[in-house]
């Protein structure tokens, strides 16, 4: 009994007439996926990145080794090392890709739901209602085209 | 809810992301100075010259090495007219050696590599294997590895109880029964072992400090 109260209340939650809530899920929303998508950005970066840091880190290991810091066989443990080290750079693309994925797709959700609150929102003019459902509906096709699709990207150069 | 709010709290903040940004400047700084700990060091270290007559004249240094552990030492010999040689030997073989008094150079030494540090030579070719070094006729200074056995330039991890000795003579007049060495004897530490957990640590800290806190944002905001 609870729960069927909880899941009805959240719906009518939504801020259908409260522009200023509306509001707020906007920018709640845009500050979720700017920070998600920036991880995913950095995440990528640092998978992108993994094979210059292992050959900066393997040079570094044999100046170090050649100094006499170590010997071989620490050498060779350092070069194994840093191979794994690189392995997980390059694999943690795919557990914080998701996780972000996860959080920038929430955040586009919480725009939409203020871009369509804004849209049933009868005390706003018309013209800004409209914008406001087109906004919504580009909204969605892009969280519909990336849950769907994974190989449409936009490439930026 | 209100338990996990104090998350957001600013005396709580400070705690979490303090103890990971500490943990994660601890960790490097750990592992290189407990990386290899230094057991034994003596410059010079002396010893007399009928260290080649019985294995209980010659300096020994008992070491136990647990898997994967190495014991590392840096021999050098420039004193005048003192040439010493260094074995390894397993405790067993030093213990039967010592009861016999045996020549230390008719007891058969372990397996070790030594490396020569050069610009010019690359980390395989600068390593060489042996079971025995003479200085200074074979090197002047030598950083070996040990751990019990080797296939090649690579050790392999026997662990168990060994002895470093240390013998050799004076070539100088009939006086001159001292030699003299420089001995440094080190194993392998906890460093690499602590970095790992301070760095998992700090990172572990950090994601969960700022999953919870949006997490918590997100609830307080929209989903009460």
């Amino acid at each position: 009994m609870g729960e069927s109260r909880e899941s009805i209340s959240l719906f009518e939650r939504l801020p259908f007439n409260d522009k200023e809530k509306a509001l707020k899920f906007l920018i709640y929303g845009l500050l979720v996926a700017i920070i998600f998508g920036t991880i995913l950005m950095i995440s990528k970066s640092i998978a992108d990145n993994a094979t210059t840091w292992q050959n900066l880190q393997n040079q570094q290991n044999e100046m170090n080794y050649k100094q006499g810091l170590y010997g071989y066989n620490d050498y060779i443990k350092q070069l194994e090392k840093t191979q794994l080290i690189t392995y997980w750079m390059q694999y943690q693309e795919v557990i914080v890709g998701n996780i972000a994925r996860i959080g920038v797709n929430v955040g586009l959700i919480f725009m939409m739901i203020a871009f369509v609150c804004f849209a049933l929102n009868d005390k706003l003019d018309e013209r800004t209602r409209r914008i406001s459902l087109i906004l919504a509906g580009v909204i969605l096709f892009v969280v519909m085209i990336t849950t769907f699709f994974s190989n449409i990207a936009i490439v930026i150069s | 809810m209100a338990r996990w709010d104090s998350i957001l709290k600013k005396k709580f903040a400070y705690i979490i992301i303090g103890t990971a940004v500490i943990s994660l400047i601890l960790g490097p700084i750990l592992g290189a100075v407990l990386n290899k700990i230094i057991i034994y060091e003596r410059k010079p270290q002396v010893i007399q010259e009928d260290s080649t007559l019985g294995i209980n004249k010659a300096f020994s240094f008992f070491v136990e090495l647990e898997k994967n552990q190495k014991l590392i030492v840096e021999i050098s010999e420039y004193y005048i007219n003192c040439t010493v040689t260094i074995k390894i030997l397993s405790n067993s073989i030093f213990q039967s050696a010592s009861l016999a008094n045996s020549t230390p150079g008719s007891v058969s030494g372990m397996e070790f590599v030594y490396s020569q540090f050069g610009w010019g030579t690359s980390p395989a070719g600068g390593t060489v294997g042996a079971s025995a070094l003479t200085l200074p006729t074979t090197v002047r200074y030598a950083y070996i590895e040990f751990m019990g056995s080797r296939n090649g330039d690579a050790l392999i991890s026997w662990p168990g109880e060994y002895v470093v000795i240390v013998y050799g003579t004076n070539s100088g007049g009939p006086g001159d029964i001292n030699v003299y060495f420089d001995i440094t004897i080190k194993i392998d530490g906890p460093g690499d072992t602590l970095s790992d957990i301070f760095m998992i640590l700090g990172v572990f800290l950090l994601l969960f400090y700022f999953i919870a806190a949006i997490v918590i944002i997100l609830k307080k905001n929209f989903f009460r």
